[in-house]
């Protein structure tokens, strides 16, 4: 077990009685043996600074076991103090040891808070307590409490699979939020998101208080919710031809799809944490308040100083990450007076009427949420550990939570991104549909289930910004500690503090934006083959339509742009042009031509189609009219070979020089190709427009181009208008 | 002098040219052999010695091998071309038998290892029987095959599916396979000097050689004197255009030397022109590439109406110079005639009359067709897209993983 290696070597042997030893003895010798221990473990938070000494702050005995209930105040030799809660039990050679490892003390704990047990300490009082909702749920005695791997901050032991009890390490005098809000919530409000209260540890000194455990329901769950993204995140990227796969771009997107609608029901979820958070009465504790002046203020100076502390750690360590990650941190820092500005935005909290701030979750993100079946719950109302207990009760714009979640969801994804072993294959444009539809799932699901509470900003554009201003900071807070932690994922808040973005409604012009990543020109080069079949009638064209490949059905609906490209006027598939000209038969051609491949979701869907127009054109003829003169058709298909083109666009400026002169074959690849048979459901420009450069206007307008009715020239044609139009916006 | 692709930016499609560089970047290593029966004459020998030049310019490891044989091996391949055009008499077994031995047997002496070999036409067909174990290997048919007399075909396509596709120039030319058909047009090459830009005097100077009058309005079929290419069809139709607007007609074209049809053709439509100034019939030799070049230049309109045609290249050629085609529907002419839009193409004498009426009426129509016409040519049929075709087709067969 590993909590034995942990056991460092202690002093010589105290003489302490092993069947009663006296508390300051024990407890004394845990005192003198903690500072060595301490820095291996995982929950103690002063790692890095040197301890000074330690002193035992209070203990009392834990009734029905040989172990005490312990508090130890740490100091560090740079003037800090700590207190860590470290119950002890002298182990088999009488040398102190956790007492958490002890089963006997583990039982008698909750035995302890089942009977409501209080313990006099030398200067204060442990009150072991249940809740109303205890007595029906706590176990037998006799049942099994296991030690499980602990949390940064906190010891857990699961008692028969049924109820947790989390003793925190490092305490502070308050009430811990993971008590407070829990027991609100499973008392005062009916929202069941969270697992019950079942009990706790307070101990009392000079009238504070200060939490030293919870005990709650224990989630019989499938995992968190990182964790089951992962996997999915894994089938996702395999299937869309990573890990080596076939590429299989229709299971990809369903898998999206449903990834999408679970964001959704979080969102919810979270919606409804916040209204039932928001509902404690006037004058109790956890009452919304309006967000003044002085709130924003804070806040911004918080954020202002952790941007700082930031930029100075980037700096200071950018010699040391691997090249990718320091180039685009090189050109955030040459930019940082645009961050500092993006980084003011929650003004706005106070623009359109009263904004409340609330009790927010404070450390919310994927890990934090089990999922049983369809159903969540949240967990680990503590905060963010690092920072001070106060600070963590105070109240909170509940965007932050929502930045949070959307955070976690980009890391989710850029995580599973870079396991993805896919050399050659495109898979970054997948992640970022990924990210667009379980984000906008995530903050629809949200708002529509909020809609109109007073803890929100009323208007969308001053919602849209405070969101992104708290993203900004979740994203800073992530640049410290990828620095401090994991150089190679520096990348990740990189990325997303380089989004082109301007609080205020004010947003940066088209023209000076700065794309998140290079737009990489591709071009194709086609070669034709014969499907080896041929269509006399409008029969055998219908019949052989139903067996073809599917590849033949695009190349006659798609590929011919390739061929003619800069014509336009004739029908825009050949099997319309087919019926017209070889057949004769205009009404079937223009009905034919009527089909527009742009609107169908895959080609199964669009063979259906052109298979059922057929069938209704033939139903009301008497005769099937076939070729008397003119030519059989010759169902063909087509590979194309991908070509890079080695040409890149860094904003839109460059963006539209590329595509002023760029192959024609290119402008069909990104438009088409990449829409309909790489399934990344968009052509590739408006994506970019949209995710590199945050113009959401353009992006719209530039999936709204339509090749099928014009042909790539005037396609490229249009293409370049938009630009100018979007490059001379804001220009003056 | 060496081609270089370089050469071609000012006449291929903006762009194009760099994705040729890019595309053989990334095949850069993996070698490309062609196998044919000659490095002279028109056809496979023709386009081996543009496209070899431009691939290797290109950085590709190209080849280039020549299956050899006695007369009496050529003396068959002749007949067999002759064969898989059209119905012919059966060939004895043991000569075809003679023909595939010899052609093998040249495997012996040729370095065939590579990662794509490209065999030609007939003569070097049966060389597959000796494949070695690497390499992918892909036949170049370039003729039409639909019509070819049953018993040659059946002795054939058991060495063409021995390759492990074949590249027709279109699908109507293909028969039944079992192995990936492939379809590859044609080129022209906008360079040579069948295509290259030509000043006035030179057109004149030209024009002033052959005798050919610039005083009227001037119709141009370019095609070999032979009874496919329905050159009275092409005099009626003049005819009866000239009746509304006076015009003059130049039939030029080859094929006549030592062949008996060639020359009944060609003192038939003599005959037809006898006594009318405005009709010349132009016997040009093989290598008439400046003379063609010259009278398409000087057209106004472009006509090319045979029965039968292969590809009909001579459309794109005329194309490229910005004249409006009235072409039949035969062969590959309808890919190239977009119909109201780089030409017309026409079913009857009476309908290719009506055309030429309209066409030289109406000087905005022909530079709008015409217009059109060239840059069709320029996306579609200019050697530099052949160079990318073959550039694919290397990807293709031997793409990794």
């Amino acid at each position: 077990m590993p909590e034995r290696k942990r056991r460092a070597p202690t002093r010589p042997a105290s003489p302490l009685s092993r069947q009663h030893p006296p508390v300051r003895d024990l407890v004394s010798a845990m005192a003198a043996v903690l500072p060595k221990r301490l820095p291996g473990l995982r929950w103690f938070g002063g790692k890095g600074r040197t301890i000074a000494w330690m002193t035992p702050m209070d203990a009392a005995p834990l009734p029905g076991s040989d172990g005490f209930l312990a508090l130890f105040d740490v100091a560090y030799t740079d003037g800090g103090h700590e207190v860590y809660q470290v119950p002890a039990v002298a182990d088999a050679d009488g040398a102190p040891a956790d007492a958490l490892e002890d089963p006997t003390f583990r039982t008698a704990l909750l035995q302890g808070i089942r009977t409501g047990a209080t313990l006099a300490g030398q200067n204060g009082t442990f009150y072991l307590r249940p809740t109303a909702a205890a007595a029906a749920l706590v176990p037998a005695p006799g049942t099994p409490a296991i030690l499980v791997a602990g949390e940064q901050s906190n010891s857990s032991v699961v008692f028969g699979g049924e109820i947790i009890l989390k003793l925190f390490r490092k305490v502070e005098t308050g009430i811990n939020p993971d008590d407070e809000i829990p027991r609100f919530l499973t008392d005062a409000t009916s929202f069941r998101g969270v697992p019950p209260l079942i009990g706790s540890i307070e101990y009392e000194t000079a009238g504070e208080r200060t939490t030293l455990a919870i005990v709650q329901v224990y989630v019989q769950s499938d995992g968190d919710a990182w964790t089951l993204i992962q996997q999915r995140l894994h089938d996702y990227f395999t299937a869309a031809g990573g890990n080596g796969a076939e590429p299989d771009p229709a299971f990809s997107r369903a898998l999206a799809a449903a990834d999408a609608k679970e964001a959704d029901r979080l969102g919810r979820l979270t919606a409804q944490l916040h209204l039932a958070l928001a509902s404690a009465p006037a004058g109790t504790p956890l009452a919304p308040e309006p967000i003044g002046s002085q709130d924003v203020a804070t806040w911004q100076a918080e954020m202002a100083a952790q941007l700082e502390q930031a930029l100075a750690a980037a700096r200071a360590a950018l010699d040391r990450l691997p090249p990718a990650a320091r180039r685009p941190l090189e050109d955030l820092l040459a930019d940082d007076a645009h961050l500092r500005e993006n980084l003011t935005g929650l003004h706005h909290l106070l623009a359109a009427g009263p904004v409340q701030k609330i009790r927010i979750h404070g450390d919310y993100h994927l890990g934090q949420v089990l999922k049983s079946g369809t159903e969540f719950r949240i967990i680990d109302f503590e905060g963010e550990p690092v920072r001070p207990l106060a600070q963590r009760r105070g109240k909170q714009c509940a965007l932050k939570d929502v930045a949070g979640m959307l955070r976690s969801y980009a890391y989710a994804v850029e995580a599973a991104l870079r396991a993805a072993d896919a050399p050659g294959t495109d898979l970054a444009s997948w992640a970022d549909a990924w990210k667009a539809g379980v984000r906008s799932a995530f903050v629809d699901g949200y708002l529509a289930a909020t809609q109109g509470a007073p803890f929100l900003p009323r208007d969308r554009p001053s919602l849209d910004t405070v969101l992104s201003v708290f993203e900004l900071d979740k994203a800073v807070y992530e640049l410290c500690y990828e620095i401090a932690h994991r150089p190679d994922w520096v990348a990740i808040p990189v990325a997303a503090l380089r989004r082109p973005f301007l609080p205020g409604g004010r947003t940066v012009p088209a023209r000076q934006r700065i794309a998140t990543e290079p737009f990489r020109f591709g071009a194709c080069l086609e070669l034709v083959e014969f499907v080896g079949v041929r269509a006399e009638n409008e029969r055998q064209l219908m019949e052989l339509l139903e067996e073809v490949p599917l590849d033949s059905i695009y190349y006659h609906t798609h590929s011919f742009f390739l061929r003619h490209k800069f014509l336009a006027g004739t029908y825009p598939n050949d099997f319309a042009n087919w019926a017209a000209g070889q057949v004769r038969d205009r009404t079937l051609g223009e009905r034919l031509a009527m089909v527009d491949p742009g609107t169908f979701p895959d080609l199964a869907a669009l063979r259906d189609e052109l298979v059922a127009v057929i069938d209704d054109h033939l139903r009301a003829l008497p005769m099937v009219p076939g070729i008397l003169l003119g030519e059989p058709f010759e169902f063909l298909q087509s590979w194309l070979v991908e070509v890079p083109t080695g040409q890149e666009a860094t904003n839109l400026q460059e963006l539209r020089d590329v595509l002023l002169q760029i192959d024609l074959t290119a402008i069909y690849y990104h438009l088409m190709e990449a829409r309909m048979r790489l399934g990344r459901g968009q052509n590739d420009f408006a994506a970019w427009v949209e995710q590199a450069l945050g113009l959401s206007a353009l992006a719209a307008d530039l999936r709204a181009v339509d090749p099928y009715a014009h042909g790539l020239e005037r396609t490229r044609a249009r293409l370049v208008q938009l630009c100018d139009v979007a490059l001379a916006d804001g220009a003056d | 002098m060496s081609l270089r692709l370089d050469d071609y930016v000012e006449v291929a499609p903006r762009g194009s040219l760099d994705l040729l560089h890019r595309l053989a970047e990334q095949l850069g290593g993996r070698r490309f052999l062609n196998v044919n029966a000659s490095r002279f004459g028109g056809g496979s020998p023709e386009l081996l010695g543009r496209l070899v030049p431009l691939l290797a310019d290109l950085g590709i490891d190209v080849g280039w091998e020549v299956v050899v044989g006695d007369p009496e091996f050529y003396a068959t391949v002749h007949l067999l071309e002759q064969a898989i055009q059209g119905p012919a008499n059966a060939l004895p077994a043991g000569r075809l038998q003679a023909y595939a031995e010899a052609a093998a047997a040249n495997a012996a002496t040729l370095a065939l290892e590579a990662d794509l070999v490209l065999v030609h036409d007939l003569a070097p067909m049966p060389l597959v029987r000796r494949r070695p174990t690497r390499g992918a290997w892909v036949w170049a048919g370039h003729r039409d095959l639909s019509n070819a007399s049953r018993h040659v075909w059946n002795t054939l396509r058991q060495d063409v599916g021995r390759y492990d596709a074949a590249v027709f120039a279109l699908p109507k030319f293909a028969q039944r396979l079992r192995i990936p058909m492939l379809i590859v047009h044609p080129s022209i090459d906008p360079l040579s000097d069948k295509n290259r830009e030509l000043s006035r005097a030179e057109v004149q100077a030209v024009l002033d050689r052959l005798a050919v009058p610039t005083d009227k309005p001037l119709l141009l079929q370019v095609s070999p004197f032979a009874r496919a290419s329905a050159l009275p069809d092409v005099i009626r139709t003049y005819r009866a255009a000239k009746q509304y607007i006076d015009c003059r007609l130049v039939l030029a074209g080859g094929g006549v030397g030592d062949n008996p049809e060639g020359s009944a053709v060609l003192a038939a439509v003599r005959e037809m022109g006898a006594g009318d100034p405005d009709l010349d019939a132009l016997v040009l030799p093989p290598d008439a590439a400046l003379e063609i070049n010259a009278l398409q230049r000087a057209a106004t309109v472009v006509l090319h109406t045979p029965q039968r045609a292969g590809f009909g290249l001579a459309v794109a050629e005329a194309m490229w110079k910005g004249k409006p085609v009235i072409g039949s529907m035969a062969g590959g002419i309808p890919v190239q005639v977009i119909y109201e839009v780089t030409g017309y193409t026409v079913a009857s004498v009476e309908g290719a009359a009506f055309r030429i009426r309209q066409l030289l009426q109406n000087p905005d129509l022909r530079a709008r067709l015409g217009g059109a016409a060239r840059e069709y040519v320029r996306r579609n049929f200019l050697i530099t897209r052949q160079v990318g075709d073959c550039l694919a087709l290397l990807a293709r067969m031997t793409r990794r993983g």
